[in-house]
């Protein structure tokens, strides 16, 4: 919040388009995101959501639109840049270094603000404490488990110190349980006081951290609102969620 | 070990230790062909380790590292012959003058995205660029016969009539190229993130192709100097046997042989590689020349197979010998 209560947009999408041939995948997208909240974007797959990220973090260039962070335009700024400035993301496809240990993977990340490797160390631990892989720090990254490499991506991300995180489907393919860890988690980053806007496909965990939820299909923004009001949405329950869900 | 240098880690009083014991042993009475067997390993180690710099912690696998060492190694030859200019001059000079090729080859490759085999590609054909102009510009350079230096042994034109002079400078360099690179930690961990992953390194706020470049930059220089002590040494330089791909690929075998994830590994690996060469060579030469190739390229596919850290590199991942983060 700012000053005078009034709430500050940290990271505004205007009109984003990006095309794939003959496909766009994202097609005048306009998404703001305050200070601090829990964004969800959910969407069937191919909506466009990873593309989203992709722009956001300079990996891909829109072919029309504006990336506003912090006030500033960054649109196509390097990755590396945008991660200075406080934007950090996970891959929905995990990537590890897989030749380092898990310590040292994290310690990469916490690099970009370390005076010495040593202080990088001294913040990863933490930082694996935080997301519980500490008893994997001597471990190669090659070694992991799918989970435990997602749990990588994400204690990678938070090591970069980021005022906004972008979070891609860290949640796919783990057990109930093991959603509710790493909804803690998450709980405990907003508490840090970090904006978080995560991809996500597991509706309980979208419902239980995200106070609102950006719905995209086939590259167009269908639906924006709080979790309730988006699951009772006709045209994202006929595009996405499905019958049943309403039923259920 | 009883007795420790307050502050010292055990792998440092043991390298501290190895490194005295090496700058005495010239004090005994060496035979001199074991002594040209130290000084040229020690070359190799200094010249892989450079190559290791770009191709093991970078993971940019350049086939230029010979005209790198051949840039040296001429321009130490051609300045002493044709400007009476000393090879102690030229060291410096080397320095930048391989500093700027690797940046000009490097800046090109890095910006429009040459990966994997393409990069060493390019590299490769750089390389053989270089010879071909070698060979082909012979007023200068002596053409395909390469150049003799005159012998003057004048220690301020870093000739000496003895080796074991060289054998102290060799040495002196590697120590320096070691300790170099083990201070800079941040540098190889940056490196290191852009080899495994050049997305995540960037999604970490790296500057991957900056950092390429610096690594090319630091490895192209380094190997150049090893091209002037090349060219004091055997007191002749030719294209492909100083600067051409042969070179290249030597290096390289040496450090993957080695290990290429560490720092000692490419000295590890000269270490076995040389006097093993060496020896291959002067057993086999006469009756079977070239059979030492075969049989080094026999080791190279079996370590690629079952080895793929290298041999230092398997020992320091079981015993964590190079104490890590």
């Amino acid at each position: 919040m700012e000053p005078g209560g009034k709430i500050m947009i940290v990271l505004e999408c205007k009109n984003i388009s990006k095309r794939f041939g003959g496909l766009w995948a994202l097609k005048q997208v306009n998404i703001q995101i305050k200070e601090k909240e829990i964004l969800g974007i959910i969407g069937p797959n191919g909506a466009g959501k990873t593309t989203l990220f992709n722009v956001i973090t300079g990996f891909v260039k829109p072919d029309e639109g504006r990336v506003i962070a912090f006030g500033k335009d960054i649109t196509g700024k390097e990755p590396y840049e945008i991660c200075k400035l406080g934007i950090a993301r996970t891959f929905q496809v995990p990537k590890p270094f897989p030749n380092l240990t898990v310590l040292e993977n994290v310690a990469i990340g916490a690099l970009i603000r370390s005076k010495s490797v040593n202080e990088a160390v001294e913040k990863a631990k933490e930082i694996l404490d935080l997301v519980g892989l500490s008893h994997k720090k001597n471990v190669y990254g090659r070694d992991l488990t799918v989970l435990e490499m997602k749990r990588l991506e994400l204690a990678k991300a938070l090591a970069t110190e980021p005022k906004i995180l972008l979070l891609d489907e860290v949640m796919a393919g783990l057990k109930p349980a093991e959603v509710d860890e790493v909804l803690q988690v998450i709980k405990s980053i907003r508490k840090r006081g970090i904006t978080v806007v995560m991809i996500e496909h597991v509706m309980r965990a979208v419902q239980s951290v995200c106070e609102r939820v950006v719905v995209l299909d086939r590259g167009r923004v269908i639906a924006e609102g709080t979790p309730e009001e988006v699951s009772r949405n006709d045209e994202v329950i006929k595009s996405y969620l499905g019958r049943e869900y309403r039923l259920a | 070990m009883k007795f420790r240098i307050r502050g010292m880690s055990r792998a440092q009083m043991l390298f501290l230790i190895i490194v005295t014991m090496l700058y005495l042993l010239p004090l005994f009475k060496v035979p001199i062909l074991v002594l040209h067997i130290m000084i040229y390993t020690l070359l190799l180690a200094y010249a892989a380790t450079s190559w290791n710099l770009l191709g093991g912690f970078a993971g940019q696998l350049s086939l230029a590292h010979g005209a790198f060492l051949g840039i040296g190694a001429y321009l130490a030859a051609l300045l002493f012959m044709n400007s009476n200019i000393s090879p102690w001059i030229t060291l410096p000079l080397a320095i930048i003058a391989g500093a700027g090729v690797a940046m000009v080859i490097g800046y090109p490759c890095f910006r429009f995205g040459l990966r994997g085999a393409y990069f060493a590609i390019a590299s490769l054909v750089f390389n053989l660029i270089l010879v071909e102009i070698l060979i082909a510009w012979r007023e200068v350079t002596g053409g395909s016969l390469g150049l003799s230096i005159r012998r003057i042994n004048d220690p301020l034109y870093f000739q000496f009539a003895t080796k074991e002079p060289y054998y102290w400078i060799m040495l002196t360099m590697w120590i320096i190229a070691i300790l170099l690179i083990k201070k800079a930690k941040k540098l190889r961990y940056y490196l290191a993130a852009i080899r495994e992953s050049e997305e995540a390194a960037a999604a970490l706020g790296i500057p991957v192709r900056r950092y390429k470049l610096v690594a090319a930059i630091i490895s192209g220089a380094l190997t150049a100097s090893a091209g002037v002590f090349y060219a004091q040494y055997f007191m002749y330089v030719n294209p492909e046997g100083t600067a051409g791909v042969e070179m290249s690929v030597e290096l390289l075998l040496i450090a993957l042989f080695g290990g290429k994830f560490t720092i000692l590994g490419p000295t590890i690996g000269a270490a076995i590689i040389v006097p093993l060469s060496e020896y291959l060579r002067y057993t086999l030469g006469g009756v079977y020349a070239g059979l030492h190739r075969v049989i080094f390229s026999i080791i190279l596919i079996v370590l690629v197979l079952f080895l793929p850290q290298g041999i230092w590199g398997k020992i320091d991942e079981k015993w964590s010998l190079e104490v890590k983060l």
